[in-house]
Formats: C-alpha cells, sequence, structure tokens
C-alpha cells in the first residue's frame, strides 16, 4: 500500500479534493479481472473526471473514515455508493465483485483561476475544462498530489433500494499475520534484554 | 435533448424569485497556528431558487400544477426563453458551456387558494448536475407518475356545497421520491410512486353548518373511509379518493357562535 505522495503537500490556503475509485469486476464470471469494460470508475466530484487515460462517472460515493490499525495499515473501510435507482443493484448481482482489486485515490489540487465575462476569480467560479461538449474535469494537465488512500480488494457487499455498501480490505487480508503481535520501542529495549537473560527460578528471581 | 424545458411555463406570472446559493462547497480545516485552510469538494455553484406566484388566474395555476404533476420526479431544464433573464442567477449556462447544463428539480410545492379565486403559492427548485447530456443521462433512467383514483362518491362534495364552502383551500403533494446529491446538488431521482394530492382547508360556518362538518368528521374520520374529493377541494368536479389525515381536524368556538376550523385531507390511491 502506498502512502507517497507523488508532490509536495500544497500549501496554499485554497485546495479542491477529489477522490477516483475504481472498483474490478468480473462481469463474465470467467475469473479474469480487469478486463476491457470491467473495471468500473467513480468519482465523487459533480462532473465527469477524466486523468487523461479513463473517465471517472460523478456519482454520491461516499467512504468511512480511514483508521489504521495496529500492524500500521488500514485494515479495512465501507464504501457507500448512490443506487437509488437500482442499475448498480442489476451491475452488481450480474458481476463478481468479491476478491476483486479496488482502489481509492484522492487527488489534492489548486483550482486554477478562471476569467468569466471579464472578471477574474483567483481560484475559479465553474472548475471545468472544456475538452469535451460536456461538463467534464481534466485533471491530467493539473498541478496536483496524487494520493492513494486505499488499494485493496472488495471483501463484500449488500445493496439496499438507495445504495450500494461494500466493504473493502487489505492485500494483506491473506497474510497470516506475518508481523509481531506487539512491537517496542528503544526505550524498553534494555528491560526487554534484562528480562531475556534474567534467570527466572521457580516463578522468581534467582537472587531472592 | 431529452430533458423537458419548463422555463416558458414555471416563469410566467410569477411576481418573486428568492434564491440560495452555495458557491464553493467544501469544509475549512483550522490548525492550531490559526490559520485556516479551505477545502473545495464540489466545484459548482448549487442554487435552491423559490418561485412565488402572487394571485395568479385558475388557468395559470392549472399549467404550474399540471407541470408539477408531470414532472414532479424527474429532472428538467430551466433555460431562459424570453420569459426571465436566468442567466445572471444560473452561471452555468453561460460559463459550463450550453444551455444544457441548466438543471433543476423540484423540491416543493405550495398554493392556496381563497374566495376570489385567486391562487398564490411557491414552488422551490434545486439545481442539478443530472446535465442534459447522454454522458449525464445514460446510466440512469428517471420517471414521474402520478395515477390518481376517480371517486363516484358525492358525500363530501355535497356537504362542501350545501353546508360547508370552505373560505380558502391549500394545496399540496406528499412526495415519496428519493433524490441523490452531490453536495447541495441534485443528481438525479427515482420515482417511488405515490404521489398524491393534500389539501387543506379552512372553514368559518355557522353552527349548523359546523355540526353537519363535525358529523361528517366523526363518521368518515377513521381509515377506510374513503369519501371523494374535488380536485380544487371546492366545487364538484374531477373527484377522486380520499380520506381525513389522522386527527387533522381542528375547530374553535367564538363567542358570536361561529365555529373557525381546518382539516387536512390526503388522496387515497
Amino acid at each position: 500500500m502506498s502512502k507517497t505522495i507523488t508532490n509536495s503537500v500544497r500549501s496554499d490556503d485554497q485546495l479542491a479534493i477529489l477522490h477516483l475509485f475504481e472498483f474490478h469486476m468480473d462481469k463474465d464470471l470467467d475469473g479474469t479481472v480487469g478486463e476491457v469494460g470491467e473495471i468500473l470508475y467513480f468519482t465523487d466530484h459533480d462532473i465527469f473526471v477524466t486523468d487523461g487515460t479513463n473517465e471517472y462517472t460523478p456519482l454520491a460515493i461516499s467512504f468511512d473514515r480511514l483508521v489504521e490499525d495496529f500492524s500500521m495499515a488500514s485494515d479495512s473501510i465501507n464504501v457507500s455508493i448512490d443506487n437509488i435507482n437500482g442499475a448498480l443493484t442489476t451491475e452488481a448481482l450480474a458481476s463478481e465483485w468479491r476478491n476483486n482489486p479496488a482502489k481509492i485515490t484522492r487527488i489534492i489540487y489548486t483550482p486554477p483561476s478562471q476569467t468569466l465575462d471579464s472578471v477574474n476569480y483567483d481560484y475559479g467560479l465553474v472548475h471545468y475544462e472544456a475538452a469535451t461538449t460536456y461538463p467534464r474535469l481534466d485533471i491530467s494537465s493539473v498541478v496536483k498530489d496524487t494520493y492513494v488512500m486505499f488499494d485493496g480488494l472488495i471483501d463484500s457487499f449488500n445493496a439496499t433500494s438507495q445504495a450500494l455498501n461494500g466493504s473493502l480490505t487489505t492485500q494483506f487480508a491473506h497474510w497470516a499475520k506475518p508481523y509481531p503481535s506487539r512491537t517496542y520501542n528503544q526505550n524498553e529495549f534494555t528491560s526487554i534484554v534484562n528480562a531475556i537473560v534474567d534467570v527466572v527460578y521457580w516463578g522468581r528471581q534467582e537472587t531472592v | 435533448m431529452a430533458l423537458p424545458n419548463l422555463s416558458g411555463y414555471l416563469l410566467y406570472g410569477h411576481s418573486h424569485v428568492q434564491i440560495e446559493e452555495w458557491t464553493k462547497q467544501g469544509s475549512a480545516v483550522q490548525f492550531n497556528s490559526g490559520k485556516s485552510q479551505r477545502i473545495v469538494s464540489n466545484t459548482l455553484p448549487a442554487i435552491e431558487m423559490t418561485i412565488s406566484y402572487k394571485n395568479i388566474p385558475h388557468s395559470t395555476y392549472v399549467v404550474i400544477r399540471n407541470i408539477y404533476q408531470t414532472n414532479h420526479s424527474n429532472t428538467f431544464e430551466l433555460n431562459q426563453t424570453g420569459q426571465e433573464v436566468l442567466q445572471l442567477i444560473d452561471p452555468r449556462r453561460d460559463h459550463l458551456g450550453v444551455a444544457n447544463t441548466s438543471v433543476w428539480a423540484f423540491k416543493e410545492f405550495k398554493f392556496k387558494v381563497g374566495s376570489d379565486v385567486k391562487y398564490s403559492g411557491t414552488i422551490k427548485l434545486i439545481s442539478s448536475v443530472f446535465f442534459d447530456f447522454t454522458e449525464y443521462q445514460s446510466a440512469f433512467t428517471q420517471a414521474s407518475t402520478y395515477s390518481p383514483v376517480t371517486s363516484t362518491n358525492t358525500t363530501f362534495t355535497s356537504l362542501l356545497t350545501n353546508y360547508a364552502q370552505p373560505y380558502q383551500v391549500d394545496y399540496e403533494y406528499v412526495n415519496n421520491s428519493i433524490f441523490s446529491n452531490i453536495g447541495q446538488s441534485a443528481r438525479h431521482i427515482k420515482d417511488k410512486g405515490g404521489l398524491r394530492k393534500k389539501w387543506s382547508l379552512s372553514w368559518i360556518l355557522q353552527q349548523s353548518d359546523f355540526l353537519e362538518l363535525l358529523k361528517y368528521y366523526r363518521q368518515r374520520g377513521g381509515i377506510m373511509s374513503k369519501f371523494g374529493m374535488p380536485e380544487l377541494g371546492y366545487g364538484t368536479s374531477d373527484t377522486t379518493d380520499a380520506i381525513f389525515m389522522t386527527d387533522s381536524f381542528k375547530y374553535d368556538k367564538r363567542v358570536d357562535g361561529m365555529y373557525i376550523c381546518k382539516a387536512d385531507i390526503v388522496e387515497v390511491l
């Protein structure tokens, strides 16, 4: 899981955030995921977003706050996708989502200035770049920080008539806990070594 | 394009427009240093527009009402066709490309009519980001349905005509549709069916007339007592099945012997 921020974190007072979501599905249930047409691209922005390669469909989509677990990794995260007209229920039931890759990316950028009717807006009024005939934001040319927030697997999903909820889990879910049950800091180290070399005799220290 | 353009209907005859606008939607983060950072999430201005009408004639009201009934659960365009210069209010049309971005949805419909048969009321609209382009529309479908049930029962219309003519009728709708929203803007709408009219009738009556009304309410106040309700809340035409809303009949007795009363009636499908 990457925690790398591609550029320096921006220090501007005003910044814009949007999230890109990728869900890999297996539409033909052949076990091969990520084939052409089998990846859903969504964004929580209000218009279409393109990164130059993929186009992300705007949807009311949200996710829980990320929490790091003891292994200092984000263990799982719940995503809620708007499904009020049931379109995604059909999609979800016709495909295999579980165990397929899912990714949430955060894009941080400074909204570019815009001149409308001879008036300059420092951070723009409608953040739209005329790449197409329909409203779409092209972030490929915007200076931005790209932050992969979560890169994991789709664990489970459930659908109601209003929302499609998914639970994503880390790629480490299949590992048999290859990390120690706790870690020690430097200050503790001396006492730990002492404890290891100390001779315990019938449940008490030998010298006593 | 696919969405209807309602500018000519909704803006005709209006007297006032009230606007609430959310320009930069997002949140601010306050640091310990006292500095704050503004984070923008949704970058289109969202607008809630309340259009008021005062003393419009019956025919104009009927047009607006019919428009509501056929578009209550779908987004529509409102891109000024000579009735009103909306582009100053809605920046999307000029700055987001073309007219297909001036998309709105109904949030509320409230009207009233008095004994002078002049209609006053408001409709509330919210801007939508479900733009009128194939790219936006293709994945989702919207529809608005309304299926009132015609009634032949004349007990209530007789009561209204013979004893209890209301001095004011308030109109509203009970709408079950659900919105999807991004920020403050609506996205698209799911019509769950079951749009129903709701009337509030107000009376000032003499005691003998009031007692007829009270008797009728006590007979019909239960949940199983449908009756024919005229569409306009008075008269005898276009009756549909309706019931009193639970415990909605309220009355005052004045010292001069007159009774002031009010009841809510809702359509049954």
